[in-house]
């Protein structure tokens, strides 16, 4: 089996992007050149008959097919997501997987400004149009429309009796952003197989083409129809993640798994698409008004490093996973997320899983909700509420029903609640007693078919 | 006329200050302690290869849901400042 690395054409990358790359290579020669090693636990394919019987003798194959809905209340953004996973097992423990999800994107989104009891006129991206907001609406443009289209692939297989490697590829395109990246990761079993190493690399190349080109950085909006201040259409960004993690058996019905992880990006990370309210700061009846609006400006690399604990635990009762995250980076966000869902059977086929994760984070250090028309800008300046304080809090319900020779079919029911500071003690004038962190509402839905 | 403007501004970034001082305490001690959970954990013996028919359940397994975990990160990376941990982070998305 020979695993075909086409070389991105437009991939954009530095000279440790074509180390990682021609590292990447060198380690799928030598995967695919390696003779077969007989892992333990190598499963005999059934030989079957009928139609694609070729297909389905070739490997042993497994997967998913499944759709996420997501619904934002007060008719803010909108996507469906299909996608479907698909793996070939070979003989020697060789795996082949391929993952394929489309997305679709309507809806209306927040574009950063501060609700006001002024109306607000926005110019929209291209710079040709005008959209306005009505006092005390959330600034939203709402002709936002996107697809995304994300296809990854992946080899493994053993190296040695305890050692396995995989090597992955993944792309996904949208109207104003590609992005390429390929993986490789290795993992090394305990003699006993109760613990397992894993160490992982990954590299990511990202290109952005802002609509009507990028925002010049903290530059005042222009009405459109005028020149705007805008320069060049593309940008770049680059993403080296690295993990090192550990799973441990801690007896026959309990598991726990470790993961530590660096992610080290440089290049272009604002959202073009983003504005932060200068509001009046003269005394007076007009103080807190919105003068103006500009660009936001974030830094052009980010450090982050997170801790990952999760725990599987089997009782008579059920199986009850809980997972702990711990994130910060050098932007000044730190985050943490407490997951947990306990999985328990209605009976033979049916089977029901409740969960709750629970989400908090504090502002990045260039996180304002805007800032006065007297002030100096900092050189750094957003006012994108997922780079603010918050809380997010999801519940959810997945029912499972239980099918012939190992499938299932679920259906994950999920409603996500954020939430943040309202009345911050920055707010001036106006800007007290406004709504100025929206809480944002979503159901969530997932249906999936595993074979 | 500025002034009140800045007292706000300082109390803001006072408060924040403290809340991330606060933040990296209470984290510290959580590491401490998964890691302390973590070490006393493997400090056990595993199980042999005939036990293994709860572990090889589904539902006992990391990252069995490939599909649902690729949904749940996307939908997090896109309305949240934190990605990553389970697995790689890079979204690979202008999301909005």
């Amino acid at each position: 089996m020979q695993l075909k690395v086409d070389q991105p054409k437009v991939l954009k990358v530095g000279k440790i992007g074509r180390l990682i790359t021609h590292a990447a290579m060198a380690l799928t020669c030598t995967l695919t050149s390696l003779p077969h090693v007989k892992a333990e636990a190598s499963s005999q394919t059934e030989k079957k008959s009928g139609y694609f019987s070729g297909l389905r003798n070739w490997a042993d194959w497994s997967g998913e097919i499944g759709l996420l809905g997501y619904s934002e209340t007060e008719g803010r953004v909108q996507a469906i997501e299909p996608g479907i996973n698909l793996n070939a097992l070979f003989d020697g423990d060789r795996n082949w997987n391929i993952k394929l999800v489309y997305d679709a994107l309507t809806g209306s989104s927040p574009n950063g400004a501060l609700i006001s009891d002024q109306p607000q006129t926005f110019t929209s991206p291209s710079g040709k149009a005008n959209y306005t907001t009505q006092p005390g609406d959330i600034p939203l443009y709402d002709q936002f429309r996107d697809s995304r289209v994300a296809l990854s692939t992946s080899w493994s297989q053993p190296l040695t009796r305890l050692l396995k490697g995989n090597i992955g590829l993944n792309a996904s395109k949208e109207y104003d952003y590609l992005s390429m990246g390929l993986n490789t990761s290795l993992s090394k079993e305990s003699e006993d197989k109760n613990t397992t190493y894993s160490l992982g690399l990954s590299y990511t190349n990202d290109s952005i083409n802002p609509v009507g080109g990028t925002p010049i950085p903290l530059a005042t909006m222009v009405a459109a129809g005028l020149p705007q201040p805008k320069e060049g259409t593309s940008e770049s960004k680059s993403t080296i993640d690295l993990l090192l993690g550990v799973t441990q058996v801690i007896n026959r019905s309990w598991i726990v798994q470790a993961n530590l992880s660096l992610g080290l990006s440089s290049g272009y990370m604002n959202d073009p698409y983003k504005f932060v309210t200068i509001h009046n700061d003269t005394l007076g009846p007009s103080l807190g008004d919105p003068a103006s609006y500009i660009y936001e400006n974030r830094p052009d690399s980010r450090t982050k490093q997170s801790i990952y604990l999760a725990s599987k635990s089997y009782s008579k009762y059920g199986i009850l996973t809980l997972s702990y995250r711990f994130l910060s980076d050098d932007w000044g966000l730190t985050s943490h997320t407490l997951e947990s869902n306990f999985n328990f059977a209605l009976n033979r086929s049916w089977r029901l899983q409740p969960g709750l994760r629970v989400y908090t984070q504090s502002a990045v250090d260039f996180f304002r909700y805007s800032i006065g028309s007297g002030e100096a800008l900092p050189s750094e300046l957003t006012a994108d509420t997922r780079l603010g304080d918050m809380m997010a809090i999801t519940p959810g319900l997945k029912i499972i029903k239980k099918l012939e020779n190992e499938r299932e079919i679920s259906l994950l029911l999920q409603y996500y609640m954020q939430t943040g500071e309202k009345n911050p003690a920055t707010a001036v004038g106006s800007q007290i007693g406004q709504d100025l962190f929206p809480d944002l509402n979503a159901f969530i839905v997932h249906f999936i078919y595993s074979f | 006329m500025n002034l009140p403007i800045k007292t706000f501004t300082r109390k803001c970034f006072l408060k924040t200050e403290a809340k991330v001082s606060n933040y990296k305490k209470s984290s510290r001690t959580l590491i401490f302690f998964g890691f302390s959970m973590l070490l006393s954990a493997c400090s056990s013996l595993g199980v042999q290869p005939w036990e293994r028919d709860i572990l090889s359940k589904k539902e006992m397994i990391f990252g069995a849901c490939v599909l649902e975990a690729g949904f749940e990160d996307h939908t997090y990376f896109s309305k949240e400042g934190s990605s990553g941990g389970r697995s790689f982070s890079a979204g690979g998305c202008g999301c909005n």
